[in-house]
C-alpha cells in the first residue's frame, strides 16, 4: 500500500472516531493529541489499524506520543522505519 | 459509606489478609504440559456464541482456550505491574494512614499474583503478550490521578474477577488453571472490597470541587475506559497463534468481528454488570456504559 492510500484510509478512521471533523481537513501536520482531534484511549484502535495497514506489529511499550501526534509522525513512525 | 467507615474496614481486610496468607510457593504443581485441556470455560472465550466457535472442533477450541487464557494471564500482568508502581508511590504519602497499612498487603499480593500469571505465561506459551493499552502522562491534580488510579484497578478487577471466579469452580479446566483463578480470586474479593469504597471516597472529594461539566467529562471517560478494558480480550495475536487465521491483516478483522459479534455484546454486557452497579452505586457513573 503507497502512502497516500495509508494515509487516506487514516484520515477516514479519524474523522470517522471523531465525529465532528472531516477527512480533507486532516492535514498531514495536524496535531492530532493535542487538539484532542483523537484521545489516548483511542489509541488501542488506532494502533490496531497501523498493524492491519502495515502487516507489522507494533510493540507499543517504547511508543511516545510524538508518534501518533501528526499523520505524518503516525507514518514516519510506523511505515517508513518499518520498510527500511 | 463514610470515611469513618473506611478504617473499620481496613483493619478487617487487614486481619483477612493477615489469615489468609499464602506463600508463592502454594502453587507448586505446574504439569510439564497442558496439551488437550482446556485453560478458559468455552462460555468465556471470545469466540463463544459465533460462527468462528461452531466452525472450530474440540481440539482447535481446546487449543484457543489455551491461547485466551495466556492474553487473560498476560492482561493480569498489564494491569498489575502499574498497579504494583502506583501502590508503592502512595506507601507513605497519604493523609489517610490506615489506608496505607493495608497498601502493604495489597502489594504483596500482587506480587505473588505476577509471579503466578507470568510463570504460567512463560512455561507454557513461552512468551508475555506485550500491553496494548496506551497512556500518555497527563496534567492531572494529585486528587483526580488517585481518584482514576483506583477506579481503573477497580473496573479491570471487577471484570477479572468474574472471569476467576468462574474458572475456579470449572472443572473441565486443567487443575493448573483452575488453581491461579481461585488463588487470585480469593485475593481479589478483599482488593475489590476496599477498592470499591475507596474509589468512592475518593471521588466524593474530588467531585465536590468540579464542575458538573467536569464530572460529566469523567464519566464519559470512564465509560469509554471500561470499553478500552474490554477490546484487550480479543488480542488479534492470539487468534493467529492458535491457528485461526494467518496474517496480521487477517487476525486483526476477525479480532473486529468478533468483538461486534451480539453474542459477545451479550457477555461483556453480563460480566460488567457488578462493575457497573457498583460504580453507579457510588454515584461515579450515571448510566449504563456502551458494550460496542
Amino acid at each position: 500500500m503507497v502512502e497516500h492510500e495509508v494515509k487516506e484510509q487514516l484520515r477516514e478512521w479519524i474523522a470517522t472516531t471523531n465525529g465532528s471533523i472531516q477527512p480533507h481537513e486532516i492535514s498531514d501536520d495536524l496535531a492530532l493529541l493535542t487538539k484532542n482531534i483523537i484521545s489516548s484511549l483511542q489509541l488501542m484502535e488506532l494502533v490496531q489499524l497501523i498493524e492491519k495497514l502495515s502487516g507489522n506489529r507494533v510493540s507499543v511499550e517504547r511508543l511516545k506520543p510524538e508518534n501518533f501526534n501528526t499523520l505524518a509522525m503516525i507514518y514516519q513512525s510506523f511505515f517508513v522505519q518499518q520498510a527500511s | 459509606m463514610s470515611e469513618k467507615n473506611i478504617v473499620n474496614l481496613v483493619d478487617t481486610l487487614c486481619r483477612a489478609s493477615s489469615n489468609k496468607y499464602v506463600d508463592f510457593g502454594a502453587i507448586n504443581v505446574w504439569p510439564e504440559t497442558l496439551e488437550g485441556q482446556w485453560c478458559m470455560s468455552p462460555e468465556l472465550l471470545s469466540v463463544w456464541g459465533t460462527e468462528t466457535y461452531e466452525r472450530l472442533n474440540l481440539e482447535e477450541r481446546k487449543r484457543l482456550s489455551f491461547y485466551e487464557a495466556v492474553n487473560f494471564f498476560c492482561l493480569n500482568i498489564h494491569g498489575e505491574k502499574p498497579l504494583v508502581k502506583g501502590l508503592v508511590e502512595r506507601l507513605y504519602t497519604y493523609d489517610d494512614e490506615d489506608v496505607s497499612k493495608y497498601l502493604h498487603y495489597f502489594l504483596d499480593e500482587e506480587n505473588k499474583h505476577l509471579a503466578y500469571f507470568g510463570t504460567f505465561c512463560r512455561k507454557y506459551a513461552g512468551k508475555i503478550y506485550d500491553d496494548k493499552k496506551i497512556e500518555f502522562p497527563q496534567d492531572r491534580d494529585t486528587l483526580e490521578t488517585d481518584f482514576l488510579f483506583f477506579v481503573k484497578v477497580q473496573i479491570f478487577e471487577e471484570i477479572v474477577d468474574v472471569y476467576n471466579t468462574r474458572m475456579a469452580a470449572d472443572e473441565r479446566l486443567a487443575p493448573i488453571a483452575r488453581a491461579i483463578n481461585k488463588a487470585h480470586h480469593i485475593d481479589e474479593t478483599r482488593h475489590l472490597a476496599f477498592g470499591r469504597r475507596y474509589s468512592e471516597i475518593l471521588f466524593s472529594r474530588w467531585s465536590a470541587g468540579v464542575s458538573s461539566e467536569r464530572k460529566q467529562a469523567m464519566r464519559d471517560y470512564l465509560a469509554k475506559y471500561l470499553l478500552v478494558t474490554w477490546k484487550e480480550y480479543y488480542r488479534s495475536e492470539v487468534y493467529e497463534d492458535a491457528g485461526l487465521v494467518s496474517g496480521v491483516g487477517p487476525a486483526t478483522d476477525l479480532a473486529n468481528e468478533l468483538f461486534l459479534a451480539e453474542s459477545q455484546i451479550s457477555l461483556r454486557r453480563e460480566v460488567s454488570e457488578n462493575c457497573v452497579r457498583n460504580l453507579m452505586l457510588a454515584g461515579i457513573l450515571d448510566r449504563q456504559p456502551e458494550m460496542e
